[in-house]
């Protein structure tokens, strides 16, 4: 468990959670990006338009 | 009018039909060696044509030359690209700027093109904002993936390839692009197709998208279902329902051409018979401006009365 950086509600974390994941505030819907595993620590998660290369 | 040329770098496509085609429209009196028919060129009443190349498979060959493998991630929306960590745009720069665009530009000169070979780097010509972390879908979850060094294309220089085509040449161009990053130039990777599309739309050019099929097919089993001409919303919403795996790539790159002020776009296939001269005669499926919003066709009416 954690809380979301956005509204301060606990966030319940997956037992295989890994970096980069991004999850779903439960309370306020907001999409947190996992920064590190341990000790877990989430920010909001960037809005990236979709993009790739050649 | 100037016609640009997206040439495929699929396995199954050979550019050589593409480039003898492309020597025609330059001057249908090139013939022989490049230095004896430079001047016929320049003096000549052909078509100005830019070609634009890819060559993502060349990118992977050489790779696992290499003992590496390439890398692909998917995106949110199902589409699958690659991830260019640092090492592979080290092979990306070997391989498109360096090997395919020389052979292209050396084929065009046995044709008897005065091609110049420019990668997106050189001049400005392709830049844009890097993008180095991608939203990817790994084992049923979304992530976020850092280190990616690509970007899309954002301002074309076409002074340059106006300046270019002036003088007699005929620009080849490829993938990287200048990118910024903080306040650091550098060279990423770049969808080709969007650039072709990129380079068409600052030209106010005819865009062939030269593939390894005849075109976007209505039934994919059906071969000879190639959509003809798409003019109405309608039509191009049957279009984007039609094109799936890498034809959606190609549609969203002539909807991008088109909005960048292309005045048409065909994909068509580059194995057949005088492939840029069959596409530009509507031979493949052909997207043109009506194909867009009724709401921007108005405006553009509006703009020119």
């Amino acid at each position: 468990m954690t809380t979301c950086p956005e509204c301060g509600a606990d966030v319940t974390l997956p037992d295989d959670v890994e970096t980069g994941e991004i999850l779903d505030c439960a309370t306020c819907g907001a999409e947190l990006e996992v920064l590190s595993t341990e000790p877990v620590e989430l920010d909001v998660a960037p809005e990236l338009e979709e993009d790739w290369g050649e | 009018m100037v016609t640009v040329v997206k040439i495929g770098g699929a396995r199954a496509v050979d550019p050589a039909g593409a480039l003898a085609d492309v020597a025609s429209l330059v001057d249908s009196s090139a013939e022989g060696t490049s230095a004896g028919s430079q001047n016929a060129a320049r003096s000549g009443d052909g078509e100005q044509v830019v070609v634009v190349h890819g060559g993502s498979t060349a990118v992977d060959d050489t790779l696992e030359s290499l003992g590496e493998d390439p890398e692909y991630v998917e995106t949110p929306s199902g589409v699958v690209g690659r991830f260019t960590d640092e090492r592979t745009m080290e092979v990306f720069s070997m391989v498109l700027p360096g090997k395919l665009n020389t052979d292209l530009v050396v084929g065009l000169q046995n044709a008897g093109v005065n091609a110049v070979g420019l990668s997106g780097v050189d001049g400005g010509l392709l830049k844009g904002p890097r993008k180095s972390a991608v939203r990817v879908v790994e084992d049923d979850k979304q992530k976020i993936r850092r280190g990616d060094h690509s970007g899309t294309v954002k301002q074309v220089d076409s002074d340059l390839l106006d300046t270019l085509l002036a003088g007699g040449y005929t620009p080849v161009v490829t993938v990287p692009m200048l990118a910024k990053d903080s306040e650091q130039w550098l060279a990423v990777n770049s969808d080709a197709d969007r650039a072709a599309a990129a380079v068409a739309g600052a030209l106010d050019a005819d865009l062939v998208l030269l593939t390894d099929v005849p075109g976007v097919l209505a039934d994919l089993d059906d071969p000879d279902s190639v959509i003809d001409v798409v003019d109405t919303p309608t039509e191009y919403e049957s279009l984007t329902d039609a094109a799936e795996g890498f034809m959606t790539r190609k549609v969203m790159a002539a909807t991008e051409a088109l909005e960048g002020g292309a005045t048409s776009v065909t994909i068509g296939d580059a194995n057949a018979d005088a492939p840029v001269s069959a596409a530009l005669e509507g031979t493949g499926t052909t997207v043109l401006p009506g194909a867009l919003s009724e709401e921007r066709d108005t405006e553009t009416a509006e703009a020119e009365q």
